[in-house]
């Protein structure tokens, strides 16, 4: 009987460690380049990330796998965008959005980051219609992406001054991302929805919320988003009348110094005059 | 007896005519004297300053006194005092006292290589006073070619002293480099046998790297891919394939708050 047991626990092990099928070599070498590319960009080296890229596609390109196309196209693009080149970032997702191999995941995320784009060129419109498409395409798969495409619409929203449409497009974002475990980009839904509290004069809500993103915050390590909270904070204790305004600032003083942030410390400074010398 | 007269006319009133000749040709020599005093400046009024010196060695009686190198007077006496120094008078004309003050100073020097010694008063600043006749002037020697010459003997004893030394000390190198040249020969022939062993043993190294590293490097490449293998199967196997993140190839991220700007402001109520 025990050498029954025993043998069948052997047949469950042998059962258990059978391998998945191994990946061809080429493909192997395509993702060395994506990680080459994806360390390099951290770094900042983009010519060196662009190069890293530009080589897996060619060989992804060569076994005609869509999605590793899809993917290097998007990094492509994406490299192109710090680089500043616009019109060559515009015609990689040309490529990605034409391309009917591509999966349409990839060419929800290449109308995603065009509608990023058109919204830092102060285009809200142009933004407002890519962002669309994206949704279109992303929504019914749900895509990795879509809370972060509802924070865009949340952001869009709050630019045009549309309080309720910020706040329902942050909340959808809120669960999306939570969905898939996003944490950056839920503390940005968090974020979006306390910004939203404060512009419909709603302090005590957007202070609770500013707190909760702070947390989030401080556990993905996001500084800038840090300073940010600790300002959305200031503002909404100061609609309060709470007494620790200046706190705050000076909690969001200290970490823009921390990261020599010019311009953020800057920007603290005139919430500062704004808020205490009022 | 007429033709004999004793009063002839013609020397009527002649001691009278020798008279008047005798006046006119002595007033024509005080004339002239006095003119050449005035040109040589005899009679022009004339101021008087001394120095004392510890030697009057080159200083003589009527040696001209200059300033600017014009001559202004001349020493006009020289004297031994109690001190056993002595007292140099110039004799300067009045009307160029008014360049000479209390902190000019008068100094003996020559006029060129081998010219006259003559004195010459530097004129002093228009802040101090004229100097009062009979007053005293400040003096000073100027430094003669034989003092020249013992100060410059001076400085250059020394430097004859480290030559004599620098060239001792090169006779010195220059045996042992005699000695070192003597000795180079077997040096070399060292050196030869240095180089004839070297070249064999790259010889050596250039055989064995032709025929050994490839093989080599074949061997431990095929290890690493059989390793790899072992590795990769493992690493797909239960539970240890839970504990890997298989690689995929992501895109990378766009934050949707990437770039945004600090919170809205609040609208004011």
């Amino acid at each position: 009987m025990k050498r029954v047991i025993y043998g069948l626990i052997v047949l469950w092990l042998t059962a258990c460690s059978s391998a998945p099928p191994p990946r061809p070599p080429l493909e192997d070498n395509a993702l060395q380049w994506t990680q080459r590319g994806q360390d390099a960009f951290r770094r900042g080296e983009w010519q060196e990330a662009l190069d890293a890229y530009q080589e897996g596609l060619r060989i992804y390109a060569s076994i005609e796998q869509g999605d590793g196309i899809g993917v290097e196209l998007l990094n492509i693009a994406t490299v192109q965008y710090a680089m500043g080149d616009i019109v060559a970032m515009d015609k990689t997702l040309d490529r990605v959005l034409n391309n009917v191999g591509v999966p349409a995941v990839h060419r929800a995320e290449a109308a995603y980051r065009r509608a990023y784009a058109k919204l830092n060129a102060a285009d809200a419109d142009g933004a407002a219609a890519w962002l669309e498409q994206a949704l279109q395409r992303c929504a019914p798969i749900d895509c990795a992406a879509l809370g972060a495409m509802y924070n865009l619409r949340a952001r869009l929203a709050l630019l045009r001054g549309d309080t309720v449409v910020a706040d329902t497009d942050a909340r959808r974002a809120a669960e999306a991302n939570r969905r898939h475990g996003d944490q950056i980009e839920e503390a940005n839904s968090q974020r979006l929805l306390a910004d939203a509290a404060l512009r419909s004069a709603n302090g005590a809500q957007a202070l609770a919320l500013y707190e909760q993103t702070l947390t989030l915050d401080k556990a993905t390590a996001q500084t800038r988003k840090i300073v940010l909270d600790l300002l959305g904070a200031a503002r909404a204790a100061a609609m309060l009348g709470r007494t620790d305004v200046v706190a705050y600032l000076e909690r969001a003083r200290s970490v823009a110094e921390s990261i020599d942030d010019a311009v953020l410390a800057q920007q603290v400074d005139a919430t500062r005059r704004e808020l205490v010398q009022k | 007896m007429t033709l004999l007269q004793d009063e002839d006319l013609r020397f009527r009133r002649l001691s009278r005519k020798i008279g008047i000749f005798l006046s006119i040709a002595a007033l024509g020599i005080v004339i002239t004297l006095i003119s050449i005093g005035v040109q040589q400046k005899l009679i022009t009024p004339k101021s008087q300053v001394f120095f004392v010196t510890d030697s009057g060695r080159e200083i003589v009686q009527g040696m001209a006194v200059k300033l600017s190198g014009f001559r202004i007077g001349k020493v006009k006496r020289l004297e031994l005092t109690e001190q056993a120094a002595v007292k140099v008078t110039l004799e300067i004309q009045s009307e160029y006292m008014k360049w000479v003050r209390q902190d000019s100073k008068a100094r003996l020097l020559k006029e060129g290589v081998i010219g006259d010694t003559v004195i010459e008063v530097a004129p002093g600043s228009e802040k101090s006073p004229q100097i009062v006749d009979s007053n005293q002037i400040a003096f000073e020697r100027e430094v003669g070619m034989a003092q020249l010459v013992d100060q410059l003997y001076d400085d250059v004893r020394p430097l004859i002293a480290d030559v004599r030394s620098v060239v001792q000390r090169t006779d010195g190198l220059l045996k042992r480099a005699d000695s070192l040249l003597a000795s180079l020969p077997s040096s070399q022939q060292h050196l030869d046998a240095v180089l004839s062993s070297a070249q064999r043993n790259l010889q050596n190294l250039e055989k064995t790297t032709a025929t050994e590293l490839p093989a080599t490097v074949r061997r431990g490449r095929e290890v690493i891919d059989s390793s790899k293998k072992v590795v990769d199967s493992l690493s797909r196997t239960w539970p240890i394939s839970n504990n890997i993140d298989q690689p995929k190839a992501g895109v990378l991220p766009l934050d949707s708050y990437g770039n945004a700007t600090p919170p809205p402001r609040a609208p004011q109520k």
